[in-house]
C-alpha cells in the first residue's frame, strides 16, 4: 500500500468520489484543460480538504511542465496523490468519458450540431466565467506566494519573455526550473 | 488501422505540450499534411465543433479524427492513445516527486516553477480571451464572473460557469 503512494486508507470509497468528481469537472470544461483548475481548487482543496492548497499549486505546477494535455496530467497527479494507482487510473477514465461520449454523438449527426447557433452562445458565456474563474484562481495563488528578490525578478523576466518575446512557454519555464536550481531558496 | 491510429495519437499526445490551443498546428501537421487522413476544411470544422464542446480540445479533436477514421472503435482507440504515455510518464512523476518531497533540489526547482505558472496562467487568460471573445459582452461577463468568484466562497465554480453559460445564451 505504501509503495502505491495512498494518502488515505480506505480508496475504494474515495476513488469513487474522485472518479465523480472529475467526470463532472471533465463536463464543464471549456475552453482547454486550463478551465478545470479553479473548480479541482474549491472541490479538493477547500470542500473535500483531499489536499492542502500548497500540494494543489504543487500539483498543478509539475502538471503544467510535463508533456501531454494539462487535464491528463492533472487528472493522473491528483489521483496518484490522494488515491495511489488506481485512484490515477480511475481520474484518468472518468476524464475520458464526457468527450468521448460527446464527440461521438455530434460526429454520428454529423453537421446538424452546428446550426444550433444557442449552443455556441452557451459555450461562449461559459468560456468567459471560465476566463473570470481563472483570472480569481491566479490572483489566489498570486496571493499565496511568498515573494523574494530572485522571485520578483523571476516573475518579470518570464513575464517579458511570454509575452513580448514570444518564446515558447516550455523554453520558459525551463529557463526558470534551471535558475531556480541554482539561485533559488526552498521555502 | 486502428493500430496505426492508436500509435499515432500516442505520438500526438507526447508532443502536445501546455494542452490546449498548443496542438492545433501539430495536429494539422500530422494528420492533413503528412497523414492526408482528413482534409483541410473538415480539420476546421473539427476545431471548431472542439473549441465549442465540452471537454479537453485536444481530447475532443482525437476523438472525433478516430471516429472519423474508422467509426466509435476508431475515436476511442485515438482517445485512449491521446491519453496513453502521459498518464504512463505523470505517474512514473508522480511516484518519483513522492519519494523526493523533501529533497532540497526539488524543493528549489519547485518554488521557481510555481512562479513561472503564475505568469502561464495570465498568458492563458490572455490567449482564452483574446482567442474566444469578439466583442465588449463576453469581457464584462468575465468581470464579473471574477468578481463572484472572489467574492462568494461558498459559491460551487461549476455553479457560476452554468450561470454564465444562460447570461450568454441570453445576451450575447
Amino acid at each position: 500500500m505504501q509503495l502505491l503512494g495512498m494518502k488515505y486508507k480506505h480508496p475504494p470509497k474515495i476513488i469513487f468520489e474522485l472518479f465523480y468528481i472529475f467526470l463532472y469537472v471533465a463536463i464543464f470544461t471549456v475552453g482547454g484543460g486550463i478551465a478545470m483548475v479553479p473548480v479541482l481548487e474549491k472541490v479538493l482543496v477547500e470542500k473535500k480538504k483531499f489536499l492542502s492548497s500548497q500540494e494543489f499549486t504543487e500539483v498543478f505546477s509539475v502538471a503544467q511542465i510535463l508533456p501531454g494535455s494539462l487535464m491528463i496530467n492533472m487528472a493522473t497527479f491528483t489521483g496518484y496523490r490522494i488515491a495511489g494507482f488506481f485512484g490515477a487510473l480511475f481520474c484518468c477514465i472518468a476524464i475520458t468519458i464526457p468527450p468521448l461520449t460527446i464527440i461521438t454523438l455530434i460526429a454520428m449527426f454529423y453537421g446538424r450540431f452546428m446550426e444550433f447557433a444557442l449552443m455556441r452562445k452557451l459555450m461562449l458565456g461559459i468560456l468567459a466565467g471560465v476566463v473570470g474563474e481563472v483570472s480569481g484562481i491566479t490572483l489566489k495563488m498570486f496571493k499565496k506566494t511568498k515573494f523574494n528578490t530572485f522571485k520578483v525578478l523571476l516573475l518579470l523576466c518570464s513575464f517579458v519573455l511570454m509575452f513580448f518575446v514570444r518564446m515558447n512557454p516550455i523554453y520558459v519555464v525551463g529557463i526558470g526550473a534551471l535558475l531556480g536550481i541554482a539561485f533559488g531558496r526552498e521555502d | 488501422m486502428l493500430i496505426k491510429i492508436f500509435l499515432e495519437f500516442c505520438k500526438i499526445g507526447v508532443i502536445a505540450f501546455g494542452g490546449g490551443n498548443a496542438i492545433f498546428p501539430i495536429l494539422h501537421r500530422e494528420i492533413v499534411e503528412n497523414l492526408h487522413w482528413i482534409s483541410e476544411q473538415d480539420f476546421l470544422y473539427m476545431v471548431s465543433i472542439a473549441e465549442t464542446t465540452p471537454g479537453p480540445i485536444g481530447m475532443n479533436l482525437s476523438t472525433f479524427i478516430g471516429y472519423r477514421l474508422s467509426g466509435f472503435l476508431g475515436a476511442v482507440v485515438a482517445t485512449i492513445g491521446y491519453d496513453f504515455l502521459p498518464f504512463l510518464i505523470m505517474l512514473f512523476v508522480a511516484i518519483a516527486v513522492v519519494r523526493l518531497q523533501e529533497n532540497k533540489i526539488y524543493k528549489r526547482f519547485l518554488s521557481a516553477v510555481m512562479v513561472v505558472v503564475l505568469v502561464l496562467l495570465m498568458q492563458a487568460v490572455y490567449l482564452m480571451g483574446k482567442g474566444g471573445f469578439h466583442d465588449f459582452r463576453p469581457y464584462v461577463l468575465s468581470l464579473i464572473a471574477f468578481i463572484a468568484f472572489m467574492k462568494f466562497k461558498k459559491l460551487n465554480p461549476i455553479y457560476l460557469l452554468i450561470i454564465c453559460g444562460l447570461i450568454g445564451m441570453i445576451c450575447f
